[in-house]
């Protein structure tokens, strides 16, 4: 297949870079200062605002599976950031509802959401079947399910993470209507512009993705993020050289993307 | 997930992945077996966990009917429905039936249609709120919206033929480089992602708050 060479090469790279970038962060040799994300510091002020409101928190960590070949990096953000949501929610003392729409996640939600309520020492507030709530695998049934549940709890906070498609901005306008302050995440290029119109903060591509990294609690994590602007960076020289050998009449570089 | 279960969960995680990479990478027809079954094997497991969402669901609904809380009749359609969902399935055996795909055509078609149709609505509202030229970020939004608008109405080339040119220099230039960028990114924050979920840095997709 064409282009697999140049893959491996590719990958390797940037694999090492951001092994390398962590491996410093972790031995303290090199730990990366990160600016504040406005969206990520968001989410704490929108659930301390419901319970300032005394009305539920809601997240959904998209449509698409565990093992999604295209959103499976979406849906295992979304779960890091349930985990900082769901945190947030036991500290603050608000109502959390997530809204799962795959059968695959609704394991792994249960399982951090009821780890979270057992850590900060609140497990009764876990409620089996009604804090992490099973909609619907169909897209549209998972759509009317959660709308629902947004206007049937009046929630003050509404989180969307992970992979959304079509119903992105069904879900996301119904929580402009209900008055909640939102704060989503995509990688789906043509969603983003539905976020971003209808929600107070957007996690914009890879920000979603580098939030799973900037919200553990192990600031070691953050070197992957320096890792990341490396592999940009070789990204940018790539494409100013492929530019510059193009303009001369070179095919070098760009028979070896397609090798 | 206690420790060695996590333990052993992020071995299988790191050797199954490293199969899947390697079977994309090399051609070997062993590789290629193996990385097949195991992509099966997510599918069967997919299959075995809507077991569990239906499980969920129905704790949860038959929660709300013994309580008679609020719009329970809901919740009894839902778990009717899902009953004659099932044994429509399972009596006629195939979900091609005609019976099957007659109770798909009525009702889910139709709502779904409804459903996904609503985006249009949804869409001009979102687009008053986006389009209100609040900061200089916003009237840039609405400029460049409303020239791309121009160039897909047909009124756009009636009024003048710059007008589509203008906006087709706009998405061709702007949004096919800002487009490209985002891509780019996300595809290395994808990878730098995977690389934390499979060498056990990222511990959330496995069920574990850290």
């Amino acid at each position: 297949m064409a282009g697999k060479l140049s893959w491996v090469v590719i990958t390797l790279l940037f694999s090492v870079l951001m092994l390398v970038a962590l491996y410093l962060a972790s031995k303290k040799i090199y730990v990366p200062q990160i600016r504040e994300h406005a969206g990520i510091q968001a989410i704490s002020e929108a659930v301390g605002r419901a319970a300032e409101m005394g009305r539920p928190v809601s997240f959904s960590p998209g449509t698409s599976t565990i093992y999604d070949a295209k959103y499976a990096g979406d849906t295992a953000a979304a779960l890091r950031i349930l985990d900082y949501v769901a945190r947030q929610a036991v500290k603050s003392g608000s109502k959390l509802i997530v809204g799962i729409a795959q059968p695959t996640v609704l394991p792994v939600a249960q399982a951090i959401v009821k780890t979270v309520y057992t850590a900060e020492g609140k497990p009764e507030e876990y409620v089996e079947g009604d804090t992490v709530r099973f909609f619907s695998p169909d897209q549209w049934g998972f759509a009317s399910s959660y709308v629902g549940m947004m206007y049937r709890e009046g929630v003050a906070a509404n989180f969307l993470f992970g992979g959304h498609a079509a119903e992105a901005l069904v879900l996301a306008e119904t929580g402009a209507d209900v008055g909640a302050m939102q704060v989503s995440g995509s990688t789906n290029v043509y969603q983003l512009p539905m976020f971003i119109v209808a929600c107070d903060y957007t996690l914009i591509g890879e920000d979603q993705l580098a939030a799973a990294a900037y919200l553990s609690p192990d600031p070691a994590q953050k070197g992957v993020v320096f890792g990341q602007d490396l592999a940009k960076l070789v990204c940018v020289a790539l494409i100013v050289i492929g530019a510059l050998l193009a303009t001369m009449g070179s095919k070098i570089l760009s028979s070896f993307l397609k090798s | 997930m206690s420790g060695i279960w996590r333990s052993v969960a992020s071995a299988i995680l790191l050797v199954v992945s490293l199969t899947i990479l390697l079977d994309f990478a090399v051609r070997n027809p062993t590789l290629q077996g193996l990385a097949t079954d195991l992509n099966n094997w997510a599918v069967v497991i997919g299959a075995f966990a809507l077991g569990l969402g239906a499980y969920s669901l129905i704790l949860r609904h038959g929660r709300i009917i013994s309580r008679r809380a609020r719009m329970w009749p809901y919740s009894v359609i839902l778990l009717v429905t899902m009953v004659v969902f099932v044994a429509t399935g399972l009596i006629t055996g195939s979900v091609s039936s005609p019976q099957y795909d007659w109770i798909y055509s009525s009702f889910i078609m139709p709502v779904s249609s409804t459903l996904y149709g609503m985006n249009a609505f949804f869409i001009a509202s979102a687009s008053y709120r986006a389009f209100k030229a609040r900061s200089w970020e916003a009237v840039v939004l609405l400029v460049a919206a409303v020239f791309l608008m121009l160039k897909n109405a047909p009124i756009g080339g009636v009024i003048s033929p710059v007008l589509p040119q203008i906006g087709t220099v706009i998405w061709d230039f702007a949004g096919a480089t800002g487009m490209r960028a985002l891509l780019i990114g996300i595809g290395i924050g994808t990878l730098a992602l995977g690389l934390r979920v499979i060498i056990g840095q990222e511990k959330t997709p496995l069920g574990g708050a850290e």
